[in-house]
């Protein structure tokens, strides 16, 4: 799958940029990871918590 | 059964973060990511029933998501082939200055990968996923995920170099005549 060409290629450009290449990826990857949730998702899933409460109560729950 | 449905709300909620992350690295637009990891969820809380407990739920739900993307991505393809196009262009014309990598040509360069090789390089060099995982949650075969990854890397290095390929390694990637040959004339 990997040609010759490739790998020969891979060696070249050798292991310190390929961890950069790494850090970097994760870097950007956290950055996304750490942005705020926003809120829609949150009140998506509280509705359909409360869809599935409402259709299927608990017994000892009593309003 | 309302316990069950607080568990799997709080269990969700959890996740959201790297599921929006995957889900940027796939669309690279923000509107269309959280309307995926929207749909990711809900689709989640529906077919939960299917859910091994025990098993990862962060690489079932990536499953999730990237299946919704792949199939609204065919029926999209041309749309998603222009947005790779720009990303490439933007990276040519604005290459890395100095050798150094920094994050608006990281995430150019990302974005002008062929889509499976930036699903399978996300997977493993940043969700945290092992080959094995990526290669279920990608629906192919081991060997396919590090043949991609490997072709990602090698794409992103030779991208991210175009400006100074002499800094990290032997000449392969310059074209320049060698001055000292140049003196003899």
């Amino acid at each position: 799958m990997m040609t010759k060409d490739e790998v020969e290629r891979g060696a070249a450009l050798g292991p310190d940029l390929r961890a950069h290449i790494g850090r970097k990826l994760r870097a950007y990857y956290d950055q996304l990871a750490a942005e705020p949730v926003p809120d829609r998702f949150k009140t998506l899933l509280e509705q359909l918590e409360r869809k599935e409460r409402d259709e299927d109560p608990e017994p000892e729950t009593k309003s | 059964m309302s316990a069950k449905a607080s568990r799997l709300k709080e269990a969700l909620l959890v996740e959201i973060p790297s599921l929006r992350a995957f889900a940027i690295s796939l669309t690279h637009n923000l509107d269309r990511a959280d309307d995926l990891v929207q749909e990711t969820l809900m689709k989640a809380w529906a077919a939960f029933d299917s859910f091994a407990e025990g098993s990862s739920l962060r690489a079932w739900l990536f499953t999730i998501m990237r299946n919704s993307f792949f199939s609204l991505h065919r029926k999209r393809r041309r749309e998603v082939q222009d947005v790779d196009g720009h990303a490439a262009a933007r990276l040519t014309s604005n290459p890395a200055q100095h050798g150094h990598l920094d994050l608006a040509d990281f995430r150019g360069a990302l974005a002008a990968l062929p889509l499976d090789q930036r699903e399978a390089l996300v997977l493993v060099g940043a969700s945290g996923f092992s080959y094995a995982e990526a290669a279920v949650i990608a629906g192919c075969a081991v060997g396919t995920v590090k043949s991609r990854v490997f072709r990602a890397r090698q794409r992103l290095m030779e991208q991210l170099t175009v400006a100074t390929p002499g800094d990290f390694g032997p000449d392969r990637a310059t074209t320049g005549v060698d001055p000292a040959a140049m003196s003899d004339t």
